[in-house]
């Protein structure tokens, strides 16, 4: 092959140029948002401004042409279909959410106006690994997303919480991209190719060797380090609680939901190639580690007195059902609905809670206590009630959008025969609602022994928390709008 | 034992040195080292399986991890920074007030 066939110099068409105008405005808008971010007097107002203006145009203009035809560019190697273009719609929607959250909250930590800049960034990266089924092209989209939440992470300087927490992610965050980046040479090495889908062809032809397990291996565990799934979870606590809580949000969200899909697409790929032997030793090996995610996350979180740290401990759990939903896609994207609806509603939740939390916590603090916690929720009951939304979202419980996502999950598993690991994951979800629960009774039933924390008026993070809040309830009483939509482009 | 075979192992071997000194040693500078390691045994085992198999789709994506290797490094000295301003060291040791 040379180099002409691999890289065709011819120039874009105005067609593929509409297609990839989202991705270009989100880059541009990072690009000149650092620019006006210089400016002495009103800095992180206009690059608020810029990104804002940014992500908005780029949603409108994805919206546009969520359904012309579908756009392939270098072999392949990035596709946008209707269902890339709405995945990449759902990342707008996070990081357009995690701008306004970052509004206010930026002075209040003293991040620099960068910020608004790394945002548009990563959410650039998050889009590009979505639409590819390239194993190096996934690489490079997967550094250019975490290169810029490393330093989001490490951003409050004058915090120790904040630089420790930086040096964690960044020093393992750096050897899981190391073993992905050696398991796809692996994997190229015994098939000769990195689209997943000639992989895939090669190995049913003939009998992979070992190093194709090898590289597949270590693609596996690169992979369920990114999503932090119970052995390789380390770095996830300690990581949620030194970030400046804005950022813990957008994390949560952002960077969740698209290691995620791209896990399905190369687990679905490759993992659940049903035609090959000896994967099925994969098959196990997800199933315990979803297994022991759930009860790990759920039985640690129940000791925490801290709320970063507890939701921390709580998504370890919500990546092992989520590693449930993982198991049963096996082949085409109607197999991903529950787990793009799940991850979608959990997404938002938690964007609104760290939200909430934000509002009140102080200057360079490292977490909220539960005891300053006490009694919050009949001094502020507006707050307090978005609070228990977005914890009964979380738990599951109905009439919040939580329970939807859910329930299709978990359904979608049993009639695939997944029955055991459901059950566990119902019995873990039972404990899980005592320590959500347990927040809720802080908030309203127990008087304030200690010092209450205080409630800073910021604009930005109220705005997020209204607009998630009212996603929440909106979907979890009516969620026939989002399961319509999300059936109609992934089939 | 032919070329392309040893040039596997080399890259294998310098993955586990480099995973060796990111996980043991206690010092930040040389962990940073240890992932530059890691990402180059990575190119070299590209290099030799594209040499071997006379695709070119290999070493094309060399130079983009060469590009990545420099903003990851970049990024990490500045997180040492961050931290050496913080603490006063730079030893993995000392970053330990997140527990529980």
């Amino acid at each position: 092959m040379n180099i002409m066939q691999m890289f065709p110099l011819a120039s874009l068409t105005s067609e593929q140029l509409m297609c990839l105008l989202p991705l270009f405005t989100i880059s541009a808008g990072g690009l000149f948002s650092l620019l006006v971010g210089t400016n002495k007097s009103n800095g992180h107002g206009y690059a608020f401004i810029v990104s804002f203006a940014a992500v908005l145009y780029a949603l409108i203009e994805g919206c546009s042409n969520l359904f012309v035809s579908d756009i392939s560019l270098l072999q392949n190697t990035l596709v946008l279909n209707p269902f890339t273009r709405s995945l990449n719609l759902m990342i707008m929607c996070f990081a357009l959410i995690a701008v306004v959250l970052t509004y206010g909250q930026d002075k209040k930590e003293g991040l620099l106006a960068e910020i608004y800049g790394l945002i548009l960034f990563s959410c650039a990266g998050m889009m590009l690994m979505v639409s590819t089924s390239h194993l190096l092209f996934m690489f490079i989209s997967l550094e250019i997303m975490s290169l810029a939440i490393y330093v989001m992470v490490a951003m409050r300087r004058s915090s120790r919480f904040s630089s420790e927490a930086g040096l964690k992610y960044f020093i393992l965050g750096g050897l899981a991209s190391a073993l992905f980046l050696y398991g796809s040479a692996l994997i190229f090495g015994s098939t000769g190719s990195f689209e997943l889908s000639t992989i895939a062809h090669n190995v049913q032809m003939g009998q992979p060797s070992i190093i194709f397990y090898i590289g597949l291996g270590l693609v596996t565990v690169a992979m369920l380090f990114k999503v932090g799934a119970f052995p390789f979870h380390g770095w996830l606590p300690d990581v949620y609680q030194g970030a400046a809580t804005n950022v813990t949000g957008y994390m949560g969200a952002g960077v969740k939901f698209t290691a995620f899909m791209a896990f399905a697409k190369i687990s679905q790929h490759l993992v659940f190639n049903e035609s090959v032997e000896g994967l099925h030793w994969f098959h196990s090996f997800l199933w315990f580690v979803a297994a022991a995610s759930m009860i790990y996350g759920n039985v640690v979180a129940i000791s925490q007195t801290e709320i970063k740290r507890m939701l921390a401990y709580s998504t370890i759990a919500h990546t092992g059902y989520l590693l449930l939903g993982l198991i049963v896609v096996r082949t085409g994207v109607e197999d991903t609905r529950s787990l793009i609806i799940y991850l979608f509603f959990y997404a938002l939740s938690n964007l609104g809670v760290f939200a909430l939390i934000s509002l009140f916590e102080d200057k360079n603090q490292k977490d909220l206590n539960l005891e300053q916690m006490a009694g919050l929720g009949i001094k502020h009951p507006i707050l307090g009630a978005l609070f228990t939304i977005f914890l009964f979202s979380m738990a599951g419980i109905p009439l919040t959008s939580g329970f939807i996502g859910k329930y299709g999950l978990f359904s979608s598993a049993v009639s695939r025969g997944e029955v055991p690991l459901v059950v566990i994951a119902v019995l873990t979800s039972v404990v899980s609602v005592y320590y959500y629960l347990r927040v809720i009774v802080y908030l309203f039933m127990k008087e304030s022994t200690g010092e209450m924390a205080t409630l800073h008026r910021l604009k930005g993070p109220t705005v997020a928390a209204v607009i998630s809040a009212l996603a929440t309830l909106q979907f979890g009483v009516f969620p026939k709008a989002v399961i319509h939509f999300v059936k109609m482009f992934a089939r | 034992m032919t070329n392309d075979l040893l040039v596997q192992c080399l890259a294998a071997f310098l993955f586990t040195v480099g995973m060796m000194v990111v996980l043991l040693r206690r010092d930040t500078i040389m962990v940073l080292m240890g992932i530059e390691l890691l990402l180059n045994a990575a190119n070299l085992s590209l290099v030799g399986f594209s040499n071997s198999s006379q695709m070119i789709e290999g070493q094309m994506q060399v130079f983009f991890v060469i590009t990545i290797a420099a903003a990851e490094s970049a990024i990490g000295l500045s997180i040492l920074v961050n931290l050496y301003r913080n603490f006063g060291s730079i030893k993995t040791e000392i970053a330990n007030t997140l527990k529980g």
